[in-house]
């Protein structure tokens, strides 16, 4: 079994946790393949955790079952899934529903169902006492927060300097810098897990995690043109900077288009497939973006 | 000066807790240590004197060998009663443990075996009969329960803690036996030991933990008779795994009794922040001097304290590279040099400070000196989980290199320079990692935790599950290999005899997870309905009932535009069509191509989706066989008909097709009512 695979057992087995408890089983189940925060937000995106940064603790999230869109019919089950509920799916045995595990690099297997008709996966649903929404991805695009909704919340005084300080740069990630008093997002040296603070233009300042910090500086600095969509058939593939990645929901609503992690290309992009173009511009949109489009020529 | 007449129990009882159990005591092991030299010490006399005084007042009071419960009886019963009356005051029977301990430190002298315990405690109570006094066992084991029930409850710790450890399966001689054996000599020692393992001051560590580096420690050391014996005699490890948790528990870091000079370690201290700074410093102990002088890298040098930080004068990279003390014979500054220093982020120190080793998980810095700079950051490069950063060291060590964001996860192998940093937990016994369930002990199956072995000399030190022995090396060892994957049992790690872990493997009982507190996003509007704030809730009930939630792939509070469902229709299908309840309600649907990620992905799904702009009642596919079979997808009843151009499409679908999948009566409603219009408008 795939260590990511274990480790989401273990978090639906335990329910709820501290981000040390997490990195602990992250690293006995998968060796540190990847950062353990990393695959953290990779099953936040997926719909496996939810994660409350601050508090440095995370939660299961009971499973759904969904249709992805425009998939051939395929449903997903979203969700932290127990070691028990996963063997009783994959020993499904029923005429019309076959359950697919898809092992992924980095991340819990994707599980796909494959079924009949819509009636077949609202059976399924049923039979485990799980609910079943057919789209997921739609209900999330119409709840993505704006930039500013995402920063409101967060406003917060100048943080102190004690041990070092680094500056997001576009081109550069980040580089350690001497000062902060100049706009832009910050990441400073702090007894455990380090800080972020975002200094807009106007001398506001925002505690921030990494996506909502980068979109705000990229937002602050002009730069509009760092979303493409490409198309793919029926929907498309959505490319997202790495340097920049996107927010929890933002992500979310874009992984479980496919229910495959995120993955990357060969420039470096974080590209999720399957998207519709609508969701593209929505989440465009949401982060004050121009949606940029690549031919599929 | 006393006399055997002056002395009553009282006199002694009283006399034997002003000299043991002192407030100086407080939190620390008590030996009851009992000699004759010691005797005559409290009885400020001679110490035969001294022997007899206290021998009268327990030999007063021994019953008969015939007596019910034996010789003890009486003084067993003085106890109980005294613990009844809440323990206050001298304990009535300390003067009859005492004899028993001295009876313990008499074994080798005079004409008996030298292990022949009884035959020492009969001589001084003047019992002629052979072998064990009757009610010994009972009445001494009582008593010496109450003994330490008095020093760790009734008292708290406050005039010392007890360190007759109860161990049943062992004899009760055991108990007067183990006060004997760790001397003061062997204390002092303890200094050395806890900077072997590297004890923090504060640092819990188990007591059988400490017993087994003790046992790897002791053997090049030179403790007296009586601690070698703790050593070797499995009874007496409870009460050695007792001295030294107590000990640990109140070490400073720097020594424990005032007769042997004090040490504490200087760091390597790096701010990063402009224009960056490296130095050498340390916490200031108390009772340390504000100032200390020595030699550090052959040079002469000082440290001062400011803000309670001894502070080294000059930078110099000399100091780092060679080390060296400052101080004097009561109180030490010591470093170690190095060309390589690992620092982790101190907040008392203020900066990147120097650690003896990488700690698994944690983020650190390395200062590398020239000469080992390549192969560390050849090494880090290979084994940190993030990506390192690279920078020049500031100041005067420019030409040392700063790595960062160095993150090991513990059982990497470091060579070289870095050989002595690996993770290693401090060398501590440790079970880590696995995946472990709520419930102390317990591990997801499949997920046992590794079991750290710290180094040591015994190659006898076996690491052994269930009674198989799996390992006797300094190394982490991986439970998880040596269980299968399902395995829902309680097992037993043992270590060299000495510590013993139980780990429980507990099947998935769950279908859906735990609804403990959950996190979750809650997002406002304002008065106008837009999206306005979005914040993570550590508790996704606490949000307010107006706002929208996120949990997972579930949104509640958000106007639903998604109710309708798709309707999936076959691929193999050459051609579809969906129809609603009113005439007129008709989709052709065009058939998309299968998406490319799916291919890639090997998926190969025979549906695809559909959507209507009303409710489908009814799809109807035609097959390559030129068939035309109905599916029903909702139960609602034939709408408005209208006779127009719109409905003849509807009306010849419904009349041509087959139904495979629905009601048959409705599906007969369906083609009546598609006759009356084909009827009407005479199509």
């Amino acid at each position: 079994m795939n260590g990511f695979e274990q480790l989401l057992h273990w978090t639906a087995e335990r329910g709820s946790g501290t981000l040390a408890d997490f990195e602990s089983a992250h690293a006995w189940a998968t060796g540190e393949e990847v950062p353990a925060l990393r695959t953290l937000r990779v099953m936040s995106a997926l719909g496996h955790l939810e994660v409350d940064w601050p508090g440095a603790r995370w939660g299961a999230v009971r499973p759904t079952v969904t249709l992805l869109p425009d998939a051939a019919g395929y449903g997903l089950v979203v969700g932290a899934r127990t070691a028990r509920l996963t063997t009783s799916l994959n020993s499904l045995e029923e005429p019309d529903i076959f359950v697919d595990l898809r092992t992924q690099h980095a991340a819990p297997d994707a599980c796909f169902v494959a079924s009949d008709s819509e009636q077949a996966l609202e059976r399924l649903a049923s039979q485990f006492e799980l609910p079943f929404a057919h789209s997921v991805a739609g209900r999330l695009a119409d709840v993505l927060p704006p930039l500013d909704a995402m920063l409101r919340p967060y406003l917060e005084p100048p943080m102190a300097i004690y041990y070092g300080v680094e500056r997001f740069d576009l081109d550069e990630n980040f580089v350690r810098v001497d000062g902060d008093t100049d706009p832009g997002l910050y990441l400073y040296d702090v007894a455990g897990p380090r800080r972020m603070q975002f200094a807009d233009d106007d001398g506001a300042r925002y505690k921030v995690d990494l996506a909502v910090g980068t979109w705000a500086e990229a937002r602050r600095l002009g730069a509009a043109d760092l979303l493409y969509w490409q198309p793919d058939g029926t929907n498309g593939t959505l490319f997202a900077p790495w340097m920049l990645p996107l927010p929890v929901l933002h992500a979310r609503a874009s992984a479980l288009c496919s229910g495959l992690r995120p993955g990357w290309n060969d420039h470096g992009d974080i590209i999720y497939v399957n998207v519709p173009e609508w969701l593209a511009v929505r989440i465009a949109e949401s982060l004050e973006q121009e949606l940029g489009r690549i031919s599929t020529q | 000066m006393g006399s055997t007449t002056s002395w009553t129990r009282e006199d002694w009882c009283r006399a034997l807790e002003g000299r043991f159990f002192t407030e100086r005591s407080a939190g620390l092991p008590v030996l009851f240590f009992i000699d004759e030299e010691v005797l005559g010490d409290i009885f400020s006399g001679e110490a035969d004197d001294a022997v007899d005084s206290v021998l009268e007042t327990v030999r007063r009071r021994l019953g008969l060998p015939g007596n019910h419960n034996g010789y003890f009886h009486r003084i067993e019963r003085e106890g109980r009663r005294w613990k009844l009356d809440g323990g206050v005051g001298s304990p009535p029977f300390l003067d009859l443990l005492a004899v028993c301990v001295l009876a313990a430190t008499r074994m080798g002298t005079g004409n008996y075996a030298p292990n022949n315990y009884y035959a020492q405690l009969r001589s001084l109570l003047g019992i002629a009969e052979p072998g064990t006094p009757s009610g010994f066992g009972d009445s001494l084991d009582y008593l010496w329960s109450v003994y330490s029930w008095w020093l760790d409850e009734r008292l708290g710790g406050s005039r010392g803690i007890s360190t007759v450890i109860e161990n049943a399966p062992f004899t009760h001689i055991g108990r007067p036996l183990s006060q004997t054996l760790f001397l003061g000599s062997d204390v002092r020692r303890l200094d050395d030991f806890f900077h072997w393992i590297q004890l923090d001051p504060d640092e819990a560590v188990d007591e059988d933990v400490l017993v087994l580096y003790f046992r790897a420690w002791a053997p090049e050391e030179s403790l007296s008779a009586g601690a070698n014996r703790l050593l070797e005699d499995e009874q007496f490890w409870p009460t050695l795994g007792r001295i030294l948790g107590a000990y640990a528990h109140h070490w400073d870091g720097t020594r424990f009794d005032r007769t042997s000079t004090r040490a504490a370690a200087l760091r390597v201290v790096v701010r990063l922040r402009r224009p960056g700074s490296v130095s050498l410093q340390a916490l200031q102990p108390d009772g340390y001097p504000d100032r200390v002088a020595g030699q550090l890298g052959g040079a002469t040098c000082s440290a001062a304290v400011d803000d309670g930080v001894f502070v080294v004068g000059g930078s110099d990279p000399r100091y780092l590279l060679r080390g060296g003390m400052l101080g004097d014979e009561t109180c030490r500054l010591t470093f170690p040099g190095s060309e390589v220093h690992v620092l982790q982020l101190d907040e008392e120190l203020g900066g990147w400070a120097s650690v003896s080793a990488f700690v698994p998980g944690e983020r650190h810095f390395v200062l590398a000196a020239p000469s080992a700079a390549d192969q560390v950051r050849q090494q880090l490069e290979r084994w940190s989980t993030e990506p390192i950063t690279a920078q020049r060291a500031p100041g005067t060590f420019a030409a040392w290199s700063l790595y960062g964001d160095i993150v090991l996860q513990g059982d990497e192998v470091l060579e070289g320079a870095l050989a002595g940093r690996r993770p290693t937990l401090k060398h501590r016994f440790a079970l880590r990692g696995g995946l472990p369930l709520a419930l102390a002990g317990s591990y997801l199956s499949g997920g046992a935790p590794d079991v750290w072995l710290p180094p040591t000399t015994e190659d006898t030190l076996w690491l052994a599950l269930d009674g198989r022995q799996i390992s006797n090396r300094a190394d982490k060892v991986r439970l998880a290999d040596h269980l299968s994957k399902d395995d829902a049992a309680s097992h037993v790690v043992d270590y060299g005899g000495v510590i013993t872990r139980t780990v429980r493997m507990v099947e998935s009982h769950l279908v859906i997870p735990p609804a403990h507190a959950q996190p979750g996003h809650v997002i406002e509007r304002d008065k106008g309905g837009q999206l306005s704030a979005h914040r993570v809730l550590a508790r996704i009930e606490d949000a307010n009932d107006t706002a929208i939630v996120v949990a997972g792939p579930d949104v509640g509070g958000a106007d639903d535009r998604w109710g309708e469902a798709p309707v999936l229709l076959r691929r193999h299908a050459e051609q579809a069509w969906l129809l609603g309840r009113h005439s007129g309600e008709l989709v052709s649907v065009t058939k998309p191509a299968m998406p490319a990620w799916m291919v890639e992905q090997g998926l190969t799904g025979h549906l695809y989706e559909a959507w209507a702009e009303f409710p489908v009642q009814y799809s109807v596919e035609r097959w390559p066989s030129g068939e035309l079979k109905a599916r029903a997808r909702a139960s609602l009843p034939p709408g408005d008909l209208a006779a127009d151009d719109d409905a003849s499409d509807w009306v010849r679908l419904l009349l041509a097709a087959e139904l495979a999948e629905g009601d048959p009566e409705l599906w007969d409603d369906y083609q009546a009512a598609a006759e009356l219009l084909q009827s009407e408008c005479g199509a």
